[in-house]
């Protein structure tokens, strides 16, 4: 059954700042979608704001998933009816294992009286840490705790794909990746492709499009999205940068505060 | 405070039954009167003027009735398993391993009558006086409970050795631990303390515990106290550990009694280390504090300290973590790291790192907090669908791991992740 997500006329504040000025984006489970754009212009802070961070406050606009009002919902609801967001920087948990975290937060979405057998989880997670070329060892460790940026990017996506969620959301989960890593998360995150998943790339560089093809991109300056098209323009941008769209839309440089 | 009156008499005649050597007789003798006269030990950030160690009732009841989810702890165990009450030993199962290679394992009375030079030599002798303080002396003179455990040198033993002791109703309990790993050996130990039939009357308790850790010795030392809220209790633990002896000790102060805790590691020996680490949980109006330290001797010693509290209610609590080293411990480390974690705006906690440096060619650490759920881990973890109280339950556990996940019994480990579910549902 196809899925949509909704985000209509979205303005997020932070700290009393207007960083996103009116974001209109719907995706449908099937589509992967792209979002770049200059830093700071407001990329991460619509991921944080479609999963419900604390820090981000929804001044205006809607986000819908298959019409239940998002903004309505608590993280874990949100999490519970199929959002996912790969966070850029994941938090670190001690004494909690990476394994009895993922069957904990799998468990929660089934709900009582339909959790996952033990021997079932741990065939699905040995299956697909392997395709993500992690080692056993990942299963025991606490979660996150002491993991380099690139073993918290691969875990980001293992959770995507034990959790298989309705929308995954990657926040930049390119940064901090040399070219071998970046090609192992990117056969995670292709490996879900399908009717029942949708994805919201969000990068600084084409370089991630290259081994996950988008079917729409969009080019976000200045917290709207002022463009989209095809893969072919993420190419474009990759060859010239963002100075044409800012010239074809009349966009004047702006020099923005806000490190995203 | 108060004063103590004990029954002089009355324990003289139980450990007279029990045919004390004379020394033992003689110690206690002296101990009744230091009672009066020494002062009361004085930790850090903690008034216990007004503490009521005073009720001292010394019954000669021996019955017991032990509640059947308590006993399925040991029963149908694999592990070496003693269950002591006062003199009694209540359940015994041990492998023929331990007796063949000369361990001891067994109730400090009944060493006293088979092994009594191993006793005298180590008992409120070295670790321990019986003329420190106030608390000391009370031990001394009333101690009614206790083990001994010795392990011969080069014996390693394989299976955890685990002794229960039980506190009954308002019965005071003054439990002694003797705990000797000769040169070489290997031990993997649990103590766990559960009070029964609990009564509203106020209960006197002293835990002293002097652990030996001799030459290359390695030792895991697991201890979980979990007494009743009647009780106030004073725990003086101290190990000595020599030449490239491991003690690593995890501590569970699980329980609801008011208590002050001395934890020493003195790191004797060359190349020694210490891995001390403490978690609990306050609740109720429940006040605990905690002295841990551990001082070097030893060049190249290496101790490391971590506490973790959580603090819930009205309950107080203080960590006070302290690293000496003395002069002429080159090369020593001595680290600390203690956090509480707060859920209860009217609870408070304390962490309070002190480093003491006589030499200067050494490293030393620390790191303290006190503070909340930390709010970026909760979203992550609800980010992944799991509900707030869920999430929370895992921060906590997690937070208290440290001890939990190093104890080596399994049935244990279940039922701490019990008490913790118990103590900290809201």
């Amino acid at each position: 059954m196809k899925s949509t997500l909704v985000i209509k006329d979205l303005h997020v504040a932070v700290d009393g700042k207007e960083i996103l000025k009116g974001v209109n984006l719907e995706i449908n489970t099937g589509e992967f979608h792209a979002i770049m754009g200059p830093n700071g212009t407001g990329k991460s802070t619509l991921s944080s704001a479609i999963m419900g961070h604390p820090k981000y406050e929804v001044t205006q606009g809607s986000i819908h998933l298959d019409g239940e009002d998002v903004l309505e919902m608590e993280v874990d609801e949100r999490a519970r009816a199929g959002l996912f967001l790969a966070m850029q920087y994941p938090a670190e948990v001690s004494g909690v294992t990476n394994a009895d975290f993922m069957r904990s937060a799998i468990n929660a979405k089934r709900g009582e009286g339909n959790e996952i057998s033990l021997m079932k989880f741990i065939r699905k997670l040995d299956e697909k840490m392997e395709l993500l070329e992690m080692g056993e060892k990942y299963q025991q460790r606490y979660l996150n705790e002491g993991f380099s940026g690139g073993e918290k990017k691969r875990n980001e996506v293992l959770q995507l794909m034990m959790l298989e969620p309705k929308f995954g959301i990657l926040d930049e989960i390119d940064s901090g990746l040399d070219i071998d890593a970046l090609k192992i998360c990117a056969k995670g995150i292709n490996e879900m492709r399908g009717e029942a998943f949708g994805c919201l790339i969000i990068t600084h560089y084409q370089r991630l499009l290259n081994y996950i093809q988008p079917d729409f991109v969009h080019i976000m300056i200045d917290g709207k999205i002022v463009k989209s098209g095809d893969a072919s323009l993420a190419e474009r941008l990759e060859k010239e940068g963002y100075d044409w769209i800012k010239k074809e839309l009349g966009i004047e440089d702006e020099v923005l505060s806000l490190e995203e | 405070m108060t004063n103590i009156r004990v029954a002089e008499s009355e324990i003289v005649k139980q450990a007279q039954a029990r045919q004390e050597p004379k020394w033992l007789l003689d110690l206690r003798e002296q101990a009744f009167q230091n009672i009066q006269v020494l002062p009361l030990p004085n930790p850090d950030k903690i008034n216990i003027e007004n503490w009521n160690f005073a009720i001292q009732s010394v019954s000669a009841d021996e019955s017991i009735e032990i509640p059947t989810d308590l006993k399925a702890l040991w029963e149908n165990d694999d592990h070496n398993v003693l269950v002591l009450y006062k003199d009694q030993i209540v359940y015994q199962k041990t492998e023929n391993i331990l007796e063949q290679s000369g361990v001891i394992f067994t109730s400090l009375f009944d060493g006293l009558r088979n092994h009594e030079a191993l006793i005298q030599s180590h008992l409120l002798q070295r670790a321990i006086k019986s003329d420190t303080n106030k608390l000391t002396a009370l031990h001394t003179a009333c101690l009614n409970t206790g083990a001994f455990v010795y392990i011969p040198k080069d014996v390693v033993i394989q299976t955890p050795l685990h002794i229960v002791f039980l506190q009954k109703g308002n019965e005071a309990f003054h439990n002694h631990v003797l705990f000797v790993a000769d040169t070489n050996s290997q031990v993997s130990y649990v103590e766990t303390t559960f009070s029964i039939e609990e009564t509203e009357e106020p209960v006197s308790a002293t835990l002293c515990s002097e652990i030996f850790v001799n030459n290359g010795a390695k030792v895991t030392y697991g201890v979980i106290d979990s007494l009743a809220k009647s009780v106030t209790a004073y725990v003086n633990r101290q190990a000595h550990v020599e030449r490239d002896g491991h003690f690593d000790c995890a501590h569970g102060a699980f329980g609801d009694s008011q208590a002050i805790f001395e934890t020493s590691t003195h790191l004797f020996g060359e190349a020694s280390k210490a891995n001390t680490r403490t978690v609990t949980i306050g609740r109720g109006k429940q006040k605990q504090n905690f002295t841990v330290q551990t001082i070097h001797y030893g060049k190249h010693s290496e101790g490391f300290i971590l506490n973790h509290g959580v603090g819930m209610d009205e309950s107080i609590t203080t960590f006070n973590g302290i690293g000496k080293i003395e002069f002429a411990a080159v090369k020593a480390d001595a680290q600390q790291s203690s956090k509480m974690l707060m859920l209860s705006k009217a609870a408070r906690g304390d962490a309070n790192p002190i480093l003491l440096i006589e030499e200067h060619d050494v490293m030393a650490g620390h790191a303290a907090s006190v503070g909340k759920i930390d709010e970026l881990q909760m979203y992550y973890l609800m980010s992944r669908g799991l509900p707030r109280e869920e999430a929370e339950r895992l921060i906590i556990h997690g937070f208290l791991a440290p001890v939990v996940a190093e104890i080596p019994i399994e049935k244990v480990r279940d039922l701490l992740v019990r008490m913790i579910e118990g103590k900290v549902s809201r």
